[in-house]
């Protein structure tokens, strides 16, 4: 990547300025309860720049999504990692989901993706075909990732009122 | 449900403290700076396929090497060795495709175990950091960051890597070896005169024999030369010979030189030698002109 000059990187600041906000909030909507979203975003955007500039980028949203979904499944196996080694010695660290609202800690056991998709689909409104886009998958893809957290946070809601 | 669903994903997506687009963007130019990209480690995919169409074309190079100077069929010349048995020469690869393809399983199935291991090991390794950290401070037990532990299994991986590539190796080498053109005609007559010759040894034909050999036929045995009418008398005493294993033919563009392990049921007697043959083209066809026995009879 060679030396940006100082137009280039004014205009990749304004560039992440306009993106800043709704990557944000899909950064803290894909990201592991422990992990702060501004965090994985700027993790995502590094790990961009050190291949493009994002002005360089056809789509630098859609991109720093798929980037941002990619670390967020990463640092989910490295939480339950640590989850799971923190129960052996009986006690816990930081926040969990489990410490949040109930609908809030059936959200966050769903994967990344699945968040994603529900997200930008409930919240954003965005169709599924430019989910899919967006996520680098296809529009069935997407329909199915939504329907399948649908379906898991009915179960979950459906087992909260059986066990009262 | 739609509605709190809703609620839920906005109140997700405005959780924390925003730092701003100039701070993150400022610390995100400074990690990019601090770590070079390792685009080989970032994407072993890509890794694997370089490695793959590289292969593919030095073997595809090889292959149109062998094309080219192939000898046509027919044309057995020196240094063409076959071995005329029933079973094919892509027959015969194909068993050395196990080898590769059985290495690949075990190293695919080491990898997962070994991933769950490694798991488990991060687990531990988790563990024992927080107790020790919460043991120096247990007020501080809140607030233990942990270091991420990058631990892939390159060896592993490449290992997996290279079986891949050499099974795709032995594939099309067989495939090569398959397509070539067999020297069925020349081996067939070979071991037909072959067949016919230990055939009259076993029922102690000497018409058979004479058919087979050439009259100035001779056979060494033990250092002495018997010529053709000594050995007929041995053949008509009736000594039956039978094929070890596979037959070995060499030829050098005119004659035909067979080797062949042998079991001679003498008697209640076995004795177990080698006998090589030569064969050299007459009007009426292959006939066997020489005849060493190297054996314990």
């Amino acid at each position: 990547m060679a030396i940006p000059d100082v137009s280039q990187l004014t205009e990749e600041t304004e560039l992440f300025e306009q993106l800043y906000g709704p990557l944000r909030r899909f950064a803290a909507v894909v990201a592991p309860i422990e992990e702060d979203p501004d965090d994985l975003l700027q993790e995502a955007v590094a790990r961009v720049l050190r291949r493009h500039r994002l002005t360089e980028l056809d789509e630098p949203g859609a991109y720093m999504r798929r980037t941002m979904l990619n670390l967020a499944a990463n640092q989910r196996r490295y939480f339950a990692r640590t989850r799971r080694a923190l129960a052996r010695l009986g006690s816990t660290v930081g926040p969990t989901s489990d410490q949040y609202p109930s609908d809030l800690a059936e959200l966050m056991r769903l994967p990344p993706a699945e968040r994603g998709v529900l997200y930008l689909s409930e919240v954003e409104g965005y169709r599924y075909a430019e989910i899919g886009r967006m996520l680098n998958c296809s529009e069935a893809a997407a329909r199915k990732r939504a329907w399948r957290a649908r379906r898991k946070l009915q179960a979950a809601m459906v087992g909260e009122v059986t066990n009262g | 449900m739609a509605e709190e669903l809703t609620q839920a994903l906005t109140v997700l997506a405005e959780r924390g403290d925003p730092r701003g687009p100039r701070s993150v963007l400022t610390a995100a130019r400074r990690d990019a700076a601090a770590e070079p990209t390792r685009w080989w480690v970032e994407r072993p995919a890509w890794v694997a396929a370089t490695a793959f169409v590289g292969t593919m074309t030095v073997l595809g190079g090889f292959l149109a090497v062998g094309l080219a100077v192939r000898r046509p069929p027919g044309d057995v010349g020196a240094g063409w060795i076959t071995r005329a048995v029933d079973d094919s020469a892509a027959g015969s690869a194909t068993e050395w495709l196990l080898i590769p393809a059985i290495a690949l399983v075990v190293a695919v199935a080491a990898l997962i175990v070994r991933k769950h291991l490694v798991e488990s090991r991060k687990e531990r390794m988790m563990a024992t950091t927080i107790d020790t950290r919460a043991t120096e401070d247990q007020g501080t037990q809140n607030v233990i960051t942990l270091e991420r532990t990058r631990r892939t299994n390159h060896w592993l991986t490449g290992a997996v890597i290279v079986l891949a590539l050499a099974l795709v190796a032995m594939g099309a080498w067989v495939a090569y070896d398959a397509s070539s053109e067999p020297v069925t005609a020349a081996t067939n007559e070979v071991q037909s005169l072959y067949d016919d010759y230990l055939a009259a040894w076993t029922t102690g034909d000497t018409d058979a024999f004479s058919d087979a050999t050439t009259e100035g036929f001779v056979q060494y045995s033990f250092g002495n030369e018997l010529d053709r009418s000594v050995v007929a008398m041995n053949v008509a005493s009736g000594i039956d010979v039978e094929l070890v294993g596979d037959l070995v033919m060499i030829a050098d563009g005119t004659n035909y030189y067979v080797a062949a392990v042998e079991k001679i049921t003498f008697g209640a007697s076995d004795f177990e030698g080698v006998s090589a043959y030569r064969l050299v083209p007459t009007p009426e066809g292959l006939k066997i002109s020489e005849h060493t026995w190297v054996g314990n009879l």
